[in-house]
């Protein structure tokens, strides 16, 4: 058969039947720098629905990170990136929902569609809304794999957390005491707190958050708890962490 | 007085201050649920123990802060900082108290970058720098954010626009 239908080359890889990511259904909580790229690998890939949350809109700073268009600055980043992935796969089912998770609409959606996925991924960029994913993701008893980047843009990380079996997001102590966020955030115009953003760290990240995302959805490979992402050294390196049992958030004492 | 108030006990006292024994919430309850009503109580009383710590141990009570409602989801108030004074506004979300109030001081928020969009409350105080060491949690209280964060924003801004000649 020649190798022109569109999950052909996905029919070669050996280690799992990616044709079963049809019947999974993952939510993505941002669709950022960081959680479009996500998007875009998982719709490719054949994910069946993608629910995506975020309330912010498409700004031109926005634009050196890939996916998003000039003739979108405007939109709502869920509204923007339906339409770009539908492009990209008319067999992926999109759902957007364009509102702040932690409050009103968007945490009632929030509570009514995680608990039906197979895995949200995190790509939010705060530790405030990381934390919340975590309590959540760990009392409905979903999987997390939460990314993100530092501050100079560089480097990164993905956490993945299986409740009741890798450690959560609070029990990892050396994400939380990073001193890099004690740094003062450089200021480009009067609007807002700006990190920066490298569209090469960003894809990175992505496609180690989705490589996670597959294992842990088709249940093959080793799942890495903690992986950090240093782009200056060129390094990845895998921490082994355990589950703090006094962890208010997942320990068996608290 | 409520009995609510969660003590740790030195054993599991994590902060720097034994101010941080009475500034913490035994329930936990979000605005939308039946049990916040026993949260505001304590938040309340939680925050009129910190003004008075204020009051009589430090000899400034450099915020004064009320709910608007009965509801207390929104609290208005003053921020003062060496003679000066501004208006405060804090947001508490449907999630609260599992992540932070949001908090704004409108006029100092054009003249520092420590501030964010927030998708309810607008431009708001950026919280990135309690995040060294991250201590927020579902006990945490209002009164507990305004001695962590929002003491050390309005210093460091303050500071910062008296050094730019702003102030």
């Amino acid at each position: 058969m020649a190798l022109k239908e569109r999950y052909a080359r996905l029919r070669l890889f050996g280690h799992a039947d990616l044709s079963k990511l049809r019947s999974k259904r993952v939510a993505i909580i941002g669709v950022g720098g960081l959680g479009a790229l996500s998007a875009e690998i998982l719709a490719r890939l054949g994910v069946g629905e993608l629910v995506l949350f975020d309330y912010d809109t498409v700004e031109a700073a926005n634009l050196n990170r890939l996916v998003y268009r000039t003739a979108q600055v405007g939109q709502k980043k869920v509204r923007a990136i339906r339409a770009h992935l539908r492009a990209a796969n008319p067999d992926v089912r999109v759902t957007s929902h364009p509102y702040d998770v932690t409050d009103g609409k968007g945490l009632v959606a929030l509570s009514k569609e995680a608990p039906r996925c197979d895995l949200v991924l995190g790509c939010v960029d705060t530790f405030a809304v990381r934390l919340f994913l975590n309590a959540k993701c760990v009392a409905w008893r979903v999987p997390l794999i939460d990314g993100g980047a530092s501050e100079d843009g560089v480097n990164g990380s993905v956490h993945v957390i299986v409740p009741g079996s890798t450690p959560c997001y609070r029990c990892n102590k050396p994400a939380l005491a990073d001193s890099s966020a004690a740094r003062p955030t450089r200021r480009e115009d009067d609007r807002a707190c700006h990190f920066a953003s490298l569209p090469t760290t960003m894809a990175v990240v992505a496609s180690l958050q989705c490589q996670e995302a597959l294992k842990l959805l088709l249940r093959f490979g080793s799942v890495v708890p903690f992986l950090q992402y240093f782009g200056l050294e060129g390094r990845l390196e895998r921490v082994e962490m355990r589950r703090d049992p006094r962890c208010p958030t997942c320990g068996r004492t608290r | 007085m409520p009995r609510l108030v969660r003590d740790y006990g030195e054993k599991y006292l994590r902060m720097e201050d034994d101010l941080f024994y009475f500034l913490q919430c035994a329930t936990v309850a979000s605005p939308k649920e039946p049990a916040w009503r026993d949260r505001a109580a304590e938040e309340r009383y939680a925050l009129d123990r910190f003004v008075e710590y204020l009051r009589f141990l430090e000899g400034d009570e450099w915020i004064a802060i009320r709910p608007t409602s009965a509801t207390a989801t929104r609290w208005t108030g003053k921020v003062r900082h060496r003679g000066r004074e501004w208006d405060a506004e804090l947001v508490l979300k449907d999630s609260y108290p599992h992540v932070p109030p949001a908090c704004r001081i409108p006029e100092l928020m054009h003249y520092t970058d420590r501030k964010v969009d927030d998708g309810v409350l607008g431009l708001r105080i950026c919280d990135m720098h309690m995040e060294r060491n991250y201590w927020w949690d579902e006990h945490a209280s209002i009164a507990m954010y305004l001695k962590r964060e929002v003491s050390y924003w309005v210093q460091s801004v303050v500071k910062d626009m008296r050094g730019k000649g702003w102030l």
